[in-house]
């Protein structure tokens, strides 16, 4: 009996402690490498919506907040030079009222990149010009900030911005 | 007084089905508060000190409980590591021992199977027994009423036969019990009560027992610090009766709000006072009719107690683990009483007794189920803590979403058994759980300065706990990372490093491997500390002079002297930590060092005050 008990205390001593594996399944990691274009409506995509972006809407499109934020990847080319943020977005007519002269302003943690004034509804795109000294890295986080938007009225409780849709980030024209 | 027989262990079923299906989830419960500190020990033995040391050194409100926390952890952590199963297997057999003590000595002494059955069974419902077999760190309550059943089943079967060897044996219990749990130093005076109930007198060998339990409360008084404020301060006041009035609703009605009443229209209170009039009428009764268990089963219910009642804020279920063993035995003799006179008795004592395992089991499965959720939720941050300490070695780990049931179930201890510095932001610590606690808080946040130098030096990853999964937020976190943190001087240099030289003032000759050289006098800037309470550090390296004459070092904060400080001649290198003073408006904190013999060495022309590699606060 003795010599079992100690075989068996052998055998726990010997065995049973288990080296902590990784569980990669409860833990969500950041892309490693960003796309340089996104799509707002992409559930692919959703990642680099940082902030201020609503749930998508029936019809496929996505308002935004008066202020909202994305990441975007910064591909090996553009690495360190001079580029552009450029974003496809959509003003609806029936909020030009509220939206009208609207300026958006696109600034990354330390800097202002640049304003853009809305002259008119529809859909139309907004560029900013981002400087050799951001692109540096593999990715560049970037704010937008509207000087107006719709308030919540009736039973709209959002505060909506713009239909924002797509998102990119190109050379600077020469 | 009936000999119990091995045919009788059938009257342990109503106990054990009542276990399994009250404490199923609670007996798979994972990890969680105080384990985990448990669970380190471990790994900080590397010598037979460090061993002594894990032993004996008071901790946890300056308890020594050798057998029950300490060996108990160290044993199982280091054969089985995280798995939470061989823990709850050993506390498993004790209960289910301590059920069989129960049943036996109930038996033993009624005689009445009807007893033997209920004892068990009303102690295996009630609810202090739901967290000692769910928490892990509460084990010491059951392997307690183990030394104290065991103790007392000696006594009985001493005084029948007389034999020194069952003597023995309830010193060896006794004795053992002093490591377990502190209440075990009521044991003489429930062996002396029972004497008396017996024997009308006390045996000289139970009055020893006394005397080595006034020296084990003693000693533990007097040599191991209490605390004075706080949960666990102590009042030796008219508030003790009051506690005693709460822990005895809790014991007979459970501790339930009202959403979770099993009857909607009946409160618990009025569980509890109904069978406290019951219980009472009882106790008289069998006071008059000399039965000697049912007035000891109140005794021990009341001198078990005793102990925690000065904890009046800290009034736990758990407490309730090893006097309800008392309440059991005043139940289980009521119902073996009624069972004896009529149908009337029996329906009325079965109802009062269905209504106390109605309300008292609810409270136990709701309790063991809840600590189940909390270990599956500590279980889930821990794990995912370690993968992305794996997958991040080295750097800062930042963790905002962590809400305050989480923070004491998991995130405060279970750092500890991780090997990287593992914190909250300051910003979103909430403000309840600041002002709930404010030092463990403090300890658990990391310092703007240290986010910002971790920041700077690509050493941070930032996650966010959304229940289940802890989500990487480091690019999106240093952008919106306060700018003025971003300016900070970090809260340590190492010297030896390059993008530390810009907080390093004059003093300084260059890098050299293990640090830098100071000349008589050196500077450099740090962070303000952010908060009181925070340590100065600095390790040091100065050659062994031959002359053999002290050096003294001086430290000086922004002008003024902080210590002055002899360093050691037996050895050259050394590390100095000091208490900072509290935090003052300069922003930074100007650090000199200064030595008041310069270092010759041979060939070198530079002036030498010492070598330093790292200084800082933490």
């Amino acid at each position: 009996m003795r010599t079992l008990m100690a075989a068996a205390l052998l055998v726990l001593a010997a065995g049973c402690r288990q080296p902590r594996h990784p569980h990669p399944e409860l833990i969500v990691e950041e892309p490693s490498l960003l796309k340089p274009a996104i799509d707002a409506a992409n559930p692919a995509d959703e990642e680099q919506l940082l902030e201020g972006f609503y749930e998508p809407d029936p019809g496929g499109w996505r308002w935004a907040a008066p202020e909202f934020t994305i990441s975007l990847g910064v591909p090996g080319e553009l690495r360190g030079r001079e580029a552009r943020i450029e974003c496809d977005l959509w003003i609806p007519e029936a909020g030009w009222p509220d939206l009208a002269g609207m300026t958006i302003t696109a600034r990354t943690a330390d800097r202002t990149l640049g304003q853009w004034r809305a002259a008119r509804p529809g859909a139309q795109t907004a560029a900013f010009p981002v400087p050799a000294a951001l692109t540096g890295e593999d990715a560049i986080l970037v704010d937008f900030v509207l000087d107006r938007f719709i308030p919540p009225r009736g039973e709209e409780t959002r505060r909506l911005g713009v239909v924002a849709s797509k998102f990119r980030l190109v050379a600077a024209p020469r | 007084m009936r000999r119990p027989a091995w045919r009788d262990a059938w009257l342990l079923l109503p106990a054990l089905a009542l276990m399994a299906w009250l404490d199923w989830h609670g007996l798979k419960t994972w990890f969680q508060q105080d384990d985990f500190a448990w669970l380190s020990q471990g790994g900080r033995i590397h010598s037979f000190t460090d061993f002594l040391q894990a032993l004996f050194r008071p901790a946890a409100q300056g308890t020594v409980r050798v057998f029950s926390e300490r060996l108990c952890f160290i044993v199982l952590e280091r054969l089985f590591g995280l798995d939470h199963r061989p823990f709850h297997l050993v506390g498993l057999a004790v209960q289910i021992a301590n059920l069989a003590l129960l049943a036996w000595i109930t038996l033993r002494l009624t005689g009445s199977r009807v007893a033997a059955a209920a004892a068990p069974a009303i102690w295996a419902a009630g609810l202090g027994l739901a967290v000692p077999l769910a928490w892990i760190s509460a084990f010491n309550e059951l392997l307690c009423a183990f030394c104290m059943l065991a103790a007392f089943a000696s006594l009985i079967a001493w005084l029948d036969t007389g034999r020194r060897g069952w003597l023995a044996a309830q010193w060896g219990f006794l004795l053992f019990g002093f490591g377990v749990l502190e209440i075990i130093v009521v044991y003489p005076a429930l062996a002396a009560a029972w004497c008396w109930l017996d024997r009308k007198r006390v045996p000289r060998p139970v009055w020893w027992m006394a005397a080595a339990s006034a020296a084990f409360a003693a000693a533990h008084l007097w040599l191991i610090p209490k605390p004075a404020e706080g949960t666990y301060a102590r009042h030796w006041d008219l508030s003790m009766l009051e506690t005693f009035g709460r822990y005895w609703v809790m014991a007979l009605g459970g501790n339930l709000e009202a959403a979770y009443w099993p009857l909607p229209w009946l409160a618990p209170a009025a569980v509890a006072a109904a069978l406290s009039v019951a219980a009472a009428a009882w106790l008289w009764m069998a006071a008059r009719r000399g039965v000697r268990l049912a007035v000891f089963g109140m005794a021990w219910f009341a001198l078990v107690l005793a102990p925690v009642l000065p904890l009046r804020d800290h009034v736990s279920d758990y407490y309730l683990a090893v006097p309800s063993i008392g309440w059991a035995w005043l139940a289980a003799t009521a119902l073996q009483a009624a069972w004896a006179r009529s149908l009337w008795f029996r329906a009325a004592a079965s109802l009062l007794l269905g209504l106390h395992l109605l309300y008292a089991g609810a409270a136990h499965r709701m309790t063991a189920d809840f600590r189940y959720q909390r270990g599956l939720e500590a279980r889930h941050l821990f794990f995912a803590l370690d993968t992305a300490v794996q997958l991040h070695p080295g750097k800062l780990i930042v963790v905002t979403g962590v809400d305050e049931d989480l923070f004491w179930t998991a995130f405060f201890d279970s750092r500890i058994l991780l090997p990287a510095r593992i914190c909250m932001d300051p910003r979103f610590v909430s403000p309840r759980l600041a002002a709930l606690s404010p030092d463990s808080v403090q300890q658990a946040r990391c310092s703007p300065a240290e986010i910002a130098q971790a920041a700077r030096e690509r050493r941070l990853a930032a996650y966010e706990w959304i229940p289940r999964k802890l989500h990487a937020r480091t690019r999106h976190y240093r952008h919106r990372l306060p700018r003025e943190w971003l300016g900070l001087p970090p809260a340590q240099i190492v010297t030896s490093r390059e993008e530390d030289a810009r907080w390093l003032g004059p003093g300084w000759h260059q890098i050299e491997p293990g640090g830098r050289w100071t000349q008589m006098r050196a500077q450099a800037t740090l962070a303000a500390p952010d908060r009181p309470g925070r340590t100065l550090f600095l390790h040091g390296y100065r050659p062994l002079e031959s002359d053999r004459q002290p050096v003294r070092l001086l430290l000086r904060i922004n002008g003024r002297l902080l210590h002055t400080f002899t360093l050691p001649q037996n050895r050259p290198d050394f590390t100095l930590q000091l208490p900072l003073p509290d935090p003052g408006p300069e922003p930074v904190l100007r650090l000199e060092i200064e030595v008041d013999r310069p270092h010759v060495a041979p060939g070198d022309l530079r002036q030498l005050g010492m070598v330093v590699s790292r200084l800082g606060w933490h």
